[in-house]
């Protein structure tokens, strides 16, 4: 199935030679106009000139009729030509839109957007209930906001009661984590063929992300949950016996030596899973970097090619231009992986080794990158990963599109902004960083 | 299945008609775009995050959704909707046209990001049994009614009085807020027009918790 899914993606990537040349677009507007909205990250800015890569938008369009050669070439040139001009036809030119922190290439972001909203406690409390209590306010809660003296206190009291609900910690913060996870239940506790028990990873995002625990441990706790609900330190035996018949039992518990442990990504489902019977674990990387830092290889996001990568270490040609876009950034950031295992098979039956560690397995893992810097081996990966500007965007993103289904809007940014910024006074607390949300207007504005 | 059919019919009247009223609602109870939310909500297109009306509404998913019948008809989660007598609606048989997702079984690791063109359908189908049910409870309760309790079910047809003193009763359940005067107005216009008050019962509470504004937040 990874095997379908990683050809599927090649085929969807044909154009990905681009990859490399197109954030040179980021590149040079982002030095003509540093401060316009879009270029505080790489993944954003595409959207200044693209409605979807690669299609553009308005904006876009114009900058392409304005070019006299090759884009890396005669950008700066176009981008000066049409700065009078009003792309998206909203009223505000194009230089006014960018020098105001809005978005030239989208009719419905003005520069004045922000104002014309109002934050509205009941707008506030109507959502806040249906999204953190799966429960909507009644006619009273609502009365009770509208006639408070500090409507906000009430909002904050009612979001207490919800975060410390069976909902949030037992329903909504496990959808959640589905997607980081991606469990099967045919493979897992329970099922046909057991390679591991991925309910200790649903406990542990779920207890990491509720009652103000320091979301940086969902890349660093080495204690697991059990079900009660309580801390387990250290190796956790399977449930079930190992087996092979009918059912196939070799994984379950939490084999991995606590010392090894860097939280979400190395239990023993997410080893299993996503590394199986990988010498180099790209997709094990590949997939921290997506839902643990917020940027998607496959995509090309958060490209940052390292010299002399990709070495196709196990052979599988990498090296070629075409896959070289990527792979130039992922196999650095797979090195450190290659010491844990992902699924075996006598070994597993015997001596539980799904998702151990071995530093024998492969001899490459003090070899990576990551963010243009080496790191030693996966512990190191993830201290600097967890406390990266990426890591908290990606919190902070995680809760806002919880909430609202959607990115934050160009003219959101300054309140999205604010919110990942304060997970360091906030003790890294994902409760906290909600209680900011429900404040902003993005969450409760309404049209004055 | 003849008398539900019929009114259904008769719900659909009724909601079509109070469509410009409630677009109305919609922007009084302060979706900060002007959106035309009943619109995506029924027009069967659906809504995606590319769009720009509804991307300031949040919608209201299966289990709030459901939380806001529990507690707006005052009925047991397990009696809400039952396809077949035995799934439940919303954790089973309807559940991602509600907004959410079963990884477990299916391999859903993400829940939809807007409504869909059957989400209206299955929304209806939801309110339509939990609406039923309470009226088979508040038949049943006699003069102990909890939500269908101001006009008698069986016999003559309820004046325009009684329909927006019901009507009003369900507004506040489902979108905890007053019916306004042009709401109540285009309730009562139907006074004589549906002769059995069960349908009256079942009609209004179908309209009015099936309105966009029960949906979107
Ligand atoms: C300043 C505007 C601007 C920004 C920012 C920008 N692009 Fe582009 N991009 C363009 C234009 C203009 C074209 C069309 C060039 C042409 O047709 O010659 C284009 C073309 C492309 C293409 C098609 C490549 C090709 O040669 O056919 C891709 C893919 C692409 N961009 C990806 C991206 C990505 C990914 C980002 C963000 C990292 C991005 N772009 C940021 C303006 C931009
Ligand atoms: C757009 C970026 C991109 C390009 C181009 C690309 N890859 Fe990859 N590759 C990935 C990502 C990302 C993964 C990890 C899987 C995932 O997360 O989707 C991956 C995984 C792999 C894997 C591991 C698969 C497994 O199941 O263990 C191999 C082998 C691979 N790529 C080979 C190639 C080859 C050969 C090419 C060129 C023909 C290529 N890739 C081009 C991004 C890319």
């Amino acid at each position: 199935m990874r095997r379908f899914l990683v050809g599927s993606l090649w085929l969807s990537l044909l154009g990905s030679s681009h990859a490399l040349a197109t954030s040179a677009s980021t590149d040079i507007f982002c030095q003509k106009y540093p401060k316009a909205l879009g270029c505080e990250s790489k993944q954003a800015s595409c959207a200044i000139c693209h409605t979807a890569v690669p299609s553009l938008n308005a904006y876009g369009d114009d900058i392409k009729g304005a070019l006299t050669g090759p884009i890396d070439a005669t950008l700066i040139g176009a981008l000066d030509k049409i700065e009078a001009l009003d792309s998206d036809e909203d009223g505000a030119s194009n230089i006014t839109e960018i020098e105001h922190h809005s978005a030239p290439g989208n009719g419905s972001i003005k520069p004045e957007a922000d104002a014309q909203l109002a934050y509205d406690p009941v707008i506030a409390m109507r959502r806040l209930r249906a999204i953190y209590c799966g429960n909507p306010a009644s006619y009273e809660d609502l009365q009770k906001v509208k006639t408070a003296a500090d409507p906000k206190a009430i909002l904050h009291a009612e979001l207490n009661k919800c975060l410390a609900s069976p909902f949030w910690k037992g329903e909504a913060l496990f959808r959640l984590a589905d997607k980081k996870i991606q469990p099967l239940s045919a493979i897992g506790f329970g099922g046909n063929v057991v390679i591991a028990d991925y309910r200790y990873d649903y406990r542990l995002f779920s207890y990491i992300m509720s009652d103000d625990h320091d979301v940086r441990e969902l890349l660093s706790a080495n204690y697991h949950i059990d079900e009660s609900g309580a801390r387990v330190e250290g190796v956790i035996a399977r449930q079930e016996p190992a087996q092979v018949g009918q059912r196939i039992v070799i994984g379950g518990g939490q084999p991995l030596d606590p010392t090894r442990r860097a939280g979400m990504i190395t239990t023993q489902w997410f080893l299993a899973f996503y590394t199986m019977f990988a010498p180099l674990p790209r997709n094990t990387a590949s997939q921290t970097y997506r839902e643990y830092l917020g940027m998607d290889i496959a995509k090309g996001e958060g490209l940052m090619p390292v010299a002399n990568e990709p070495r196709d270490v196990d052979a599988r040609n990498v090296k070629q231009a075409d896959c070289a876009v990527c792979h130039s950034t992922l196999d650095p950031l797979s090195y450190a992986f290659s010491t844990y295992v992902g699924i075996e098979t006598v070994q597993a039956f015997l001596f539980n080794s799904n998702g151990t560690y071995r530093a024998t397995r492969q001899p490459w893992e003090a070899q990576g990158q990551l963010f243009g810097q080496p790191v030693t081996n996966l512990l190191d990966w993830a201290t600097k990963a967890r406390n990266s500007d990426p890591f908290k965007k990606n919190i902070a993103n995680m809760f806002f599109k919880q909430a609202l289904s959607r990115d934050p809007l160009p003219s959101e940014q300054g309140e999205f902004e604010a919110l990942w910024k304060a997970l360091p006074d906030d003790a890294y607390s994902a409760n906290k960083l909600i209680h900011r949300l429900i404040e902003t207007k993005a969450f409760g504005g309404k049209r004055s | 299945m003849k008398l539900l059919g019929i009114t259904l019919l008769i719900a659909i009247g009724l909601l079509g008609c109070n469509h410009k009223v409630k677009k109305h609602n919609v922007r009084s109870a302060g979706a900060n775009e002007e959106t035309d939310a009943s619109a995506n909500a029924k027009g069967g297109g659906g809504m995606n995050e590319s769009s720009p009306a509804g991307l300031n509404l949040v919608w209201k998913r299966y289990r709030a959704f459901e939380g806001g019948l529990v507690q707006g008809l005052s009925l047991p989660k397990a009696d809400v909707c039952k396809e077949l007598g035995q799934y439940s609606c919303i954790d089973k048989i309807h559940l991602t046209v509600l907004g959410g997702n079963e990884p477990y079984q299916l391999g859903q690791y993400e829940r939809p990001s807007a409504p869909t063109a059957l989400t209206p359908l299955a929304v209806e189908r939801v309110i339509l049994a939990a609406c039923g049910k309470r009226l088979e409870l508040d038949k049943a309760a006699g003069g102990g009614a909890l939500v269908f309790k101001f006009f008698p079910l069986a016999g003559a047809s309820p004046s325009a009085a009684q329909l927006k003193a019901q009507a009003g009763e369900l507004y506040k359940r489902f979108l905890a807020r007053e019916a306004e005067g042009p709401e109540l107005d285009a309730v009562a216009a139907f006074a004589g027009k549906i002769a059995n008050p069960e349908k009256a019962a079942i009609s209004l509470c179908l309209a009015i918790g099936s309105s966009a504004e029960n949906i979107f937040l």
